[in-house]
């Protein structure tokens, strides 16, 4: 069941076919960065899927280029770095309803302002740094709001609203009339409502900010708005970061270790919440770890990486269970264990290499106790070595150790 | 070997940081970083020090350690107060203890060779120079797993986790009987941590060493700890022998427990999230400090504070209701019901 690196080599983005419930599809995926120390070889042949409705964790150890995976996927990545080769499949549905595939990497840089924060939203590790410092809360994801979204209608909503509500509360005005009238003329513009000015418009993303601090459940979201970020205690400016992100309905989430600077009661709430708002808003999610903890606990599918590589992607039960991977095994078993109490962990010797130089064949062969000639040679092909299961690795561990090819 | 002989008795220690503010610098209020904790250490033991952070963990340890004064109470180490040691006495209690850090790049020296950063503390106590004092550090380099070749080198040239050796093998310089750990691992990658608390481990037995073991990770501490201290908002909430994943009997202990994600898609799903953040120390609440965020909480909570009362075992608890309420953290393990996220 090898799988050539390759199978399918689509030259325009138009004969691409991907499953309906593929949102995302990342592959032959290679970041460098031209430093002068030399060429950081950070991603090599990235490959994984997102699916609809799926929380993926990306997972792995330091420097092993889950930020740099993310950054790719949004176009990001900056001098000295560059991407390389590969696809970002991502697919959306257009005006009309229909699904239509766009290779993110083949977008100019407008398409792309229209894809991020939109379609495709990021929320980042450190909440002290973002949002900006120096302006409230309110008026930055108001700010996202107005730059990303249309609100002509709900500029004319507001004003429907109004209008009935004065109604309600004076019903025998001497203006009934006309109200009731200038009402239904409102109503038969919202197909196509006129624009606003920008003083409705402002208006409309205020009480969109609020709807949306509300739905991260920041408690008195009408207050927050006029705080400053360093008024917020660390859980909520990560709210606030995470309503930022939402204000626009992204289809993905991208939370790059936005949990990991919290304390664990928080970051169990805001995970909690993610999960939650991800059903709310039929969005997806990737979840970018060090924690393994967080990936059992809140994560549906698994890319592990080492060194620029995903060396397993498979879904979370089968992730811990059987754990095929050498690497992935080493990791499960480097932790220690709530419900065992040893005496010495299992440790992977060595330390995780430099991507100027990085080891021939699989990236893991100087650390990995089941190494062989061969791991030094050849990098080990991506291979779904069970159903949905996939790793490159030359000696497959778990249930699938002494299998032979 | 953990005796039951106390090498540290902590009595009613206070650490309140003063907080300046105007033109005239006045005093507008403290933070009670630690406030009025009691427990000993035993020697040979790994204490583990576990809570949230600015809970007054790093303050409790640097306190014991005299790297700062404290406000009140009582630090005595082998049945002498500290605070009375004096001048050149102190010097040579100092000797006794020794501290690991987070972050090792911030406290080495980066224009200062391993040999020198090692050797540092045997040189400025008289102990140890020149050649003799180059195979002194060798020594502890190589207990710590690095070896010759390292020796003229600086910290740059290291992993993370060969630093982390590093400033243990200095820790180690001057043969302690004490170290603090402030989260040695905090900073390191699973894998390497593994490797660090594996050696910390062996360190401890080889020189019958006592450690106070500070750290915000709950499976780590319990990793490495014969004792649980549970801190919260400069208290000590609850001190256990067992296994604080299994015994935890204050409401706090309980909700952290619960909170740990665990690498374990089995136990996934937790049925209570504890809500709210932990308030200022410059105004804890009254009475007990958790009752803000405790669904357990009365009004006798909001009013008196809670002394450490002995459960039974050796486990210490802080909660008027301590043994009495229903934690149910046990069936939430593998519990995979959904609650509403809190507001
Ligand atoms: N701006 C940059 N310049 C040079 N190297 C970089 C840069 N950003 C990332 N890298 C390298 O890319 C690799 C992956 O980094 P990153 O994705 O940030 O790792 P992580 O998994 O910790 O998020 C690392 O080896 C890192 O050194
Ligand atoms: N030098 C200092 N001056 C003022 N406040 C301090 C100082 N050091 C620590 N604090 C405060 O004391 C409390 C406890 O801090 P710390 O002991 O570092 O907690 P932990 O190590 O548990 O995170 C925090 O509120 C912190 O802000
Ligand atoms: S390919 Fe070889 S070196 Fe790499 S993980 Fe598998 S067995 Fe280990
Ligand atoms: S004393 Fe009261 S508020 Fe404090 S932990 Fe116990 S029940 Fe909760
Ligand atoms: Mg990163
Ligand atoms: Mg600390």
């Amino acid at each position: 069941m090898v799988a050539s690196q390759d199978d399918t080599s689509i030259e325009t983005t138009n004969d691409i076919r991907l499953d309906s419930d593929t949102l995302l599809l990342v592959r032959g995926l290679k970041t460098n960065f031209y430093t002068y120390e030399g060429v950081v070889k950070a991603l090599d042949n990235v490959q994984f899927e997102l699916k609809r409705g799926d929380t993926l964790a990306i997972v792995g150890e330091t420097g092993c280029g889950k930020s740099v995976t993310a950054k790719s996927i949004l176009r990001l990545v900056d001098s000295p770095g560059r991407i390389e080769e590969g696809q970002i499949l991502f697919q959306d549905v257009n005006e009309e309803g229909e699904n239509v595939i766009i290779d993110l990497l083949q977008s100019t840089e407008d398409e792309m302002r229209k894809i991020r924060g939109n379609k495709i939203a990021i929320v980042f590790q450190d909440p002290a740094t973002y949002p900006n410092p120096v302006f409230r809360i309110g008026d930055q994801i108001a700010e996202v709001i107005a730059l990303h979204q249309d609100l002509s209608r709900d500029v004319l909503e507001m004003k429907i609203a109004r209008l009935e509500d004065a109604l309600r509360t004076n019903p025998d005005a001497e203006n009934v009339e006309e109200i009731t009238t200038r009402i239904e003329e409102y109503k038969s513009q919202l197909d196509s409502p006129p624009p606003p000015t920008d003083k409705e418009k402002k208006e409309a993303a205020k009480k969109r900010t609020v709807e949306t601090l509300k739905l991260v459940r920041m408690p008195s979201a009408e207050q927050t708005i006029n705080q400053y970020p360093h008024e917020l205690s660390g859980g909520m400016r990560q709210r606030a970061l995470i309503a930022m992100a939402l204000s626009c309905n992204p289809r993905i989430l991208i939370a790059d270790e936005a949990t990991t600077a919290l304390d664990v009661t928080v970051q169990a709430q805001v995970l909690k919440l993610l999960n939650v708002l991800k059903t709310e808003l039929d969005a997806s999610i990737i979840i970018i770890t060090h924690d393994l903890g967080v990936v059992a606990e809140t994560c549906t599918r698994v890319a592990v990486m080492y060194a620029g590589v995903v060396v397993e992607y498979t879904n979370t039960d089968e992730l811990f269970s059987d754990p095929i991977h050498p690497y992935t095994s080493g990791l499960l078993r480097a932790i220690p264990k709530i419900t065992e109490k040893v005496e010495h962990l299992l440790q992977i010797t060595g330390t995780v290499p430099n991507l100027i130089h990085p080891p021939s064949g699989c990236r893991f062969h100087p650390r990995c106790e089941f190494a062989t000639e061969i791991c030094a040679q050849q990098r080990p092909p991506r291979e779904e070595i069970k159903p949905a299961h996939w790793i490159e690795c030359h000696h497959p561990q778990g249930s699938m150790k002494g299998r032979k090819r | 070997m953990t005796s039951s002989e106390e090498l540290i008795q902590v009595r009613n220690l206070k650490k309140y940081f003063q907080l300046t503010g105007g033109v005239f610098r006045k005093v507008m209020g403290y933070v009670r970083a630690v406030d009025d904790v009691t427990f000993d250490i035993y020697r040979g033991e790994t204490l583990g020090l576990v809570g949230e952070s600015g809970c007054g963990k790093t303050t409790c340890g640097r306190t014991i350690m005299h790297l700062i004064p404290k406000t009140a109470g009582e630090i005595i180490f082998e049945g002498k107060d500290v605070s009375e040691i004096k001048g050149g006495d102190l010097r040579e209690f100092r000797k006794n203890m020794g501290i690991v850090f987070q972050d090792p790049m911030a406290s080495l020296d980066p224009r200062i060779t391993i040999k020198n950063a090692v050797g540092e503390p045997l040189l400025v106590n008289g102990i140890a120079k020149g050649f003799r004092l180059r195979n002194m550090v060798l020594e502890l380099l190589q207990k710590v797993g690095l070896s010759e070749d390292h020796l003229n080198r600086f910290p740059h040239e290291f992993s993370g986790g060969q630093r982390q050796r590093i400033c243990i093998a200095r820790a180690l310089a001057l043969n302690p009987k004490f170290i603090v750990m402030d989260e040695p691992t905090s900073s390191t990658d699973v894998s390497v941590q593994a490797q660090t608390l594996n050696l910390m481990k062996d360190l401890q037995k080889e020189f019958n060493l006592t450690y106070l073991f500070i750290s915000h990770n709950l499976s780590v501490v319990k990793h490495m700890s014969d004792r649980v201290a549970v801190m919260y908002l400069g208290k000590i909430v609850e001190m256990t022998p067992g296994d604080i994943f299994e015994d935890a009997m204050h409401p706090y202990s309980a909700a952290l427990v619960s909170a740990v994600p665990v690498p374990d898609p089995s136990l996934r799903g937790r049925a209570h999230i504890l809500a709210g953040e932990v308030p200022s120390p410059i105004n804890p609440p009254s009475g007990c400090r958790f009752h803000p965020r405790c669904r357990f909480a009365k009004e006798r909570c909001m009013e008196e504070i809670p002394e450490l009362r002995d459960m039974g075992g050796g486990q210490l608890v802080a909660c008027h209701f301590a043994g009495e309420l229903d934690l149910g953290y046990k069936e939430e393990l593998d519990a995979s019901s959904t609650l509403a996220v809190e507001a």
